[in-house]
């Protein structure tokens, strides 16, 4: 369990971390000045993410969902789970930018989670997720990932370290 | 309701009393503008009134208007019977006491301040607070 949960964060941290050293590495000296704008720039939409999504929940990782499934949920804030997420227009275009440009199916994700999904499947939770479900059959059989409420299984925190993504500490 | 026109004009009050240059203002002081803005807009919408009362802010907090859905039925549900206490959420992250003796930040920032009550309050009640409302709430918060 507990190198898994190593993994599960280190994942996370290189999510952040890598496209930085990567556009370094690829373009040269040059570029030297454009990396801060860039990290900036993807530091606030995230910042403002980890603030605004973290208060009733943790700040889920956004390469856990495609895309299409982050619009959709920003979409419906003020009915989301049953409670109103709503926020001013701009912080939520800063963090559906964030949220899209890091999504399953962008250059941060992984096939893997996007194994079992159909191009027209919208989930809007995690724990609807085909790859979410796979790894997590124990939660599923004991029909913790099933509420159409509040679902146990989405306390990721509980298994995967204070905050589930690591990067949020309050 | 608030009127569009007036709403704005509130929203310029509050810019002009709460955004202070530096932010060097004391936490107390930004509580109390963003109360007087709120009284400034209880006044406008009801010339007799007569200020904030914490009893009925508290009777506010605890009251279970019955429109929501059954898991969030009051604020108590979520900011516990004793606002001195910290609170959780229903996912299940804890929530600092809405009490200010116990949480001196709250109720500082008039942003933070407008989106928790406006969520909250359609959570709950099913539509907005009024500044009345919003403005018992606090002064209840204050007397603890
Ligand atoms: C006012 C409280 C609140 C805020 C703010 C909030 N959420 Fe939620 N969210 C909930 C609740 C309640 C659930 C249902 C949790 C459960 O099933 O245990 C939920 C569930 C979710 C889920 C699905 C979890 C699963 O089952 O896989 C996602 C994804 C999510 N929220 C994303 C966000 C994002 C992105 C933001 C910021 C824009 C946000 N939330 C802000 C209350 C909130
Ligand atoms: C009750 C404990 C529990 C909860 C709650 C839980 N997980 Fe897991 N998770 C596990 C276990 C155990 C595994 C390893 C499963 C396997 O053998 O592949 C795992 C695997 C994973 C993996 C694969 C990582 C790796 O190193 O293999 C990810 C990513 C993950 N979980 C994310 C989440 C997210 C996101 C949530 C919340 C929506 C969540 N988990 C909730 C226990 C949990
Ligand atoms: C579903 C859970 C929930 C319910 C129900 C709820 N709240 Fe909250 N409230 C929160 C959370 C989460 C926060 C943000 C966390 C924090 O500020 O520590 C918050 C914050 C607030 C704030 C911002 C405080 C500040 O520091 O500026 C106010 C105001 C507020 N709530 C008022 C209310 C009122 C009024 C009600 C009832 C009409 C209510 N809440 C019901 C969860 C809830």
């Amino acid at each position: 369990m507990s190198a898994r949960l190593v993994r599960f964060g280190l994942l996370a941290l290189l999510g952040v971390g890598m496209p930085a050293a990567c556009s370094l590495a690829e373009d040269g000296p040059e570029v030297a000045v454009a990396i801060p704008a860039a990290a900036t720039a993807a530091t606030s939409g995230e910042a403002t993410m980890a603030k605004e999504c973290s208060a009733c929940h943790i700040a889920y990782d956004p390469r856990f969902l495609p895309s299409r499934s982050w619009v959709a949920l920003m979409a419906r804030l003020p009915s989301h789970f049953g409670e109103d997420a709503s926020l001013d227009p701009s912080s939520t275009m800063a963090i559906k930018g964030y949220l899209t440009a890091h999504a399953a199916d962008s250059r941060y994700g992984s096939s893997e989670m996007l194994r079992g999904l159909a191009s027209t499947d919208v989930p809007l939770r995690i724990t609807d997720a085909p790859w979410w479900r796979r790894r997590h059959r124990f939660l599923v059989a004991r029909g913790e990932a099933s509420s159409g409420g509040i679902r146990a299984a989405a306390k990721c925190q509980t298994c995967h370290g204070a905050n589930g993504r690591m990067t949020d500490d309050d | 309701m608030i009127s569009c026109s007036r709403a704005t004009a509130i929203a310029v009050i509050f810019t002009m009393v709460t955004a202070g240059p530096g932010g060097a203002q004391s936490l107390p002081s930004a509580r109390k503008a963003i109360l007087d803005g709120y009284a400034a807009a209880a006044k406008q919408s009801d010339p007799g009134f007569h200020g904030f009362s914490a009893a009925a802010g508290q009777a506010f907090f605890l009251a279970h208007p019955g429109v929501s859905q059954p898991e969030t039925p009051s604020c108590s549900a979520c900011h516990t019977t004793s606002p001195l206490n910290a609170g959780r959420t229903r996912a299940g992250k804890d929530i600092a006491p809405m009490a200010v003796s116990r949480t001196p930040n709250r109720f500082t920032d008039f942003t933070k301040v407008e989106r928790w009550f406006t969520r909250n309050c359609r959570t709950v009640y099913g539509r907005l607070c009024t500044p009345q409302e919003k403005g018992n709430f606090i002064t209840f918060m204050e007397s603890l």
